[in-house]
């Protein structure tokens, strides 16, 4: 995320923080009434870097569980290939970030009800290929007896690295598709990322009437677009407007630009 | 509370540290195995380590455990049972969707703990080994329990005798 979006901590920020940290905790302790799984936080990390740039996080896996379950740590890097994300161990990819990642404890064991936190520190090589690591708590504590069959859960934070500020995206035309039986529109359109860094597009769909008057405004959610990957934004309109002729603006922004794209459309 | 306070507050202290920007107060990510209603009832239902127990099982003949379905060919045989898999994208605040935290998916992956160069073991018709993760789905609905099948194909050439091995689930938020 660039240094201009980052939010300005004011005193009403740090009030509204502590609140919500309060809140946090409060609702770990009920997460002992939640079913037994495990939890990750944060779920998600996005840094800006250079090269040669560290930095570091803590990672903090609760075990809601009756078992003490034990982790191993593990860094891989995440690329797309074939329009799917992938997972590929640390080192195999030239200019991997994954290979550059240590935690301070590479084991882990957490008890029952508890939580076990480490901190994990990268730095970006020279030249980074992947912009994006998982760093997966891999579980190793076996359930079950010698002649079954045998499922361990484990959960990974992404990490996406901006290095070179290189934001591009290519999208298709804006598709607009009218169900007189559901009384749904749904507008869709399909981004690629064709830059080197993660981009996260975001926008809102204005639909206007034969006379130019505004008729409906909905939100397109913001995805995250790994280099390489595609993704269709969609927005739903539920019910359908008078019959006539209409059309559709989808305004959308990352980044560094905005970008447009627009449709007709009618109802009969 | 003094944790997530100096983590949010991260400021580059030097030319050397990066900048990092995330909210681990509203940001977590959970996950569980179950067992799903017309497959075999899982050891460990619902929670992050599970198991599945065949008991004995054989290509013709002898029983075969409720939720468990059992598919000889001409050279090999296939047992397979559904289960189910939770992730949950939990907002630890219990106010902002997640999808507000621009993590509307998950992808979810499987990889064999073990080698295994005799028999084929597949999750959704797609082949598990252990050298890599296999990515089962790309981007997953959160807080829905999905339904996957698990298959073992043994060959006939295979001597009678324990299978065992363990699959390896990872869930990352995209």
């Amino acid at each position: 995320m660039d240094a201009k979006h980052i939010v300005r901590w004011t005193p009403k920020h740090l009030l509204l923080l502590c609140l919500c940290c309060c809140g946090s905790q409060l609702t770990a302790q009920e997460d002992a009434a939640k079913p037994p799984t495990i939890t990750l936080t944060p779920a998600v990390i996005m840094v800006k870097a250079k090269p040669g740039q560290s930095f570091s996080q803590e990672l903090t896996l609760w075990n809601n569980t009756i078992n003490e379950l034990q982790f191993h740590l593990d860094a891989v890097d995440v690329v797309v290939r074939d329009g799917r994300r992938v997972f590929v161990p640390a080192g195999e990819l030239e200019g991997s970030i994954a290979r550059y990642a240590v935690f301070t404890d590479n084991d882990v064991k957490a008890l029952p009800g508890s939580s076990v936190s480490t901190t994990v520190t990268v730095t970006v090589p020279t030249s980074p290929g992947p912009r994006a690591i998982a760093c997966i708590f891999q579980g190793k504590t076996v359930m079950g007896t010698t002649n079954s069959f045998a499922m361990t859960a484990s959960l990974g934070s992404l990490v996406t690295f901006t290095v070179g500020d290189d934001f591009h995206l290519e999208n298709q035309p804006l598709q607009v598709s009218v169900d007189p039986d559901a009384k749904m529109i749904t507008f869709h359109e399909l981004v690629k990322n064709t830059g080197s860094d993660p981009v996260i597009p975001k926008g809102v769909i204005a639909v206007t009437n034969e006379r130019g008057a505004l008729v409906a405004r909905m939100p397109v959610a913001g995805k995250r677009l790994l280099p390489g990957e595609s993704m269709e934004f969609t927005a739903d309109h539920p019910g359908l407007p008078k019959t006539g002729k209409y059309k559709v603006m989808l305004l959308m922004q990352h980044e560094s630009a905005f970008f447009s794209s627009s449709a007709e459309f009618s109802v009969k | 509370m003094i944790f997530a306070v100096s983590v949010l507050l991260v400021v580059p202290l030097a030319e050397s540290l990066a900048n990092a920007q995330c909210v681990p107060a509203v940001c977590a990510l959970a996950i569980s195995v179950q067992s799903d209603a017309s497959g075999l009832a899982l050891g460990g239902s619902g929670t992050a380590a599970a198991s599945m127990s065949f008991g004995t099982m054989r290509a013709f003949g002898g029983t075969v455990p409720s939720g468990v379905t059992r598919t000889v060919t001409g050279s090999t045989w296939t047992i397979s049972t559904p289960f189910d898999v939770q992730v949950t994208c939990s907002n630890l605040l219990t106010l902002l969707p997640c999808t507000l935290l621009l993590s509307p998916t998950f992808t979810l992956t499987a990889q064999l703990q073990s080698s295994d160069v005799t028999n084929t073991w597949k999750i959704n018709s797609l082949a598990l080994n252990s050298s890599t993760a296999t990515t089962l789905v790309s981007a997953g609905s959160y807080g829905v329990a999905s339904s996957y099948t698990f298959a073992l194909t043994i060959p006939f050439a295979e001597s009678p005798g324990i299978v065992s091995n363990t699959i390896n689930f990872v869930a990352v938020a995209n």
